[in-house]
């Protein structure tokens, strides 16, 4: 699917419309003792709505490829990135990951190309003696909001892969002078 | 930033905020104040592209964002649909296993 028609199909209402259900259910199921005709009816809005699946898919794309493309105007630039960022799925364990797992990956990824779009960006503007205090402020926001984006989205993926089961080992990322373990799955 | 009438003649002030207070400084109304006028006009318009191109790239920068937080939202959920049919559900920011 082209970056264009994903953009079109996937409009903030169309979005709104499609995920909305979904969220209902969600909150009247979260609770310890939840309705099981709730349940039912979100086991159905799952089952029978693989589409949202393929929704988180396309979406994961056009973001990637977006984040990508602004990286850089320089081919090579964006084909060494785009390799990086497939080398970071497989290491992450994407090819052999449950659904679930996968679109986590995902999320992973892509939370890490936008930190490093924006440290990118912020060094640049860094070096130009034209930076105002406002510019400065402006970019240290950003990146501090890439940071936190991408340190949840490690944790979540580390979580729930706990809770899966799987036996993770550990490698540390590094992020400023935080320190945030992420699971990273163990050869089966 | 400006000319100023004073008695049918105008005169050039170049206008300054310092320390929250606003300082005029006179520049006269010769050629001098006329190049002043000029080059101050210049700066005007430089700073005005400057803040339109930081308009345009924080416009940028929020789209981003906002498609990166779209994944990220809709990842959510469906984990939260995922968990809560396993079993699973949200006891004070932990999930715990219904009992």
């Amino acid at each position: 699917m082209t970056d264009e028609k994903s953009i079109e199909i996937y409009t903030a209402a169309e979005y709104k419309r499609k995920v909305a259900p979904l969220c209902d259910l969600i909150e009247k199921t979260d609770k310890e003792d939840p309705d099981p005709k709730d349940l039912a009816l979100l086991r159905r809005a799952v089952r029978e709505h693989p589409v949202l699946w393929d929704v988180a898919g396309d979406l994961a794309k056009t973001a990637r490829d977006k984040i990508i493309k602004e990286l850089s105007k320089s081919p090579f630039i964006r084909e060494a990135v785009g390799a990086y960022k497939d080398h970071m799925r497989n290491e992450l364990g994407h090819e052999s990951a449950p659904m679930l797992e996968k679109l986590l990956i995902d999320q992973v990824v892509i939370c890490w190309l936008r930190l490093y779009h924006v440290e990118l960006l912020y060094s640049y503007v860094r070096s130009t003696a034209l930076v105002t205090l406002e510019h400065g402020a402006y970019w240290e926001r950003r990146l501090s909001a890439a940071q936190r984006r991408f340190l949840r989205a490690c944790t979540t993926l580390s979580r729930i892969r706990k809770m899966t089961g799987r036996t993770p080992e550990l490698m540390q990322v590094n992020i400023g002078a935080q320190q945030v373990n992420v699971a990273q799955v163990s050869e089966e | 930033m400006g000319w100023e009438d004073r008695r049918g003649k105008k005169y050039y002030y170049r206008k300054r905020r310092i320390g929250g207070r606003v300082v005029s400084q006179y520049l006269g109304a010769g050629p001098a104040a006329e190049a002043a006028s000029a080059l101050d006009e210049l700066t005007r318009q430089a700073q005005e592209e400057k803040r339109d191109l930081f308009r345009q790239e924080r416009e940028r920068q929020r789209a981003i964002d906002q498609e990166v937080d779209r994944v990220c939202l809709l990842t959510r959920h469906l984990i939260y649909a995922a968990l809560l049919l396993n079993g699973y559900h949200m006891h004070r920011g932990e999930w715990r296993r219904r009992r």
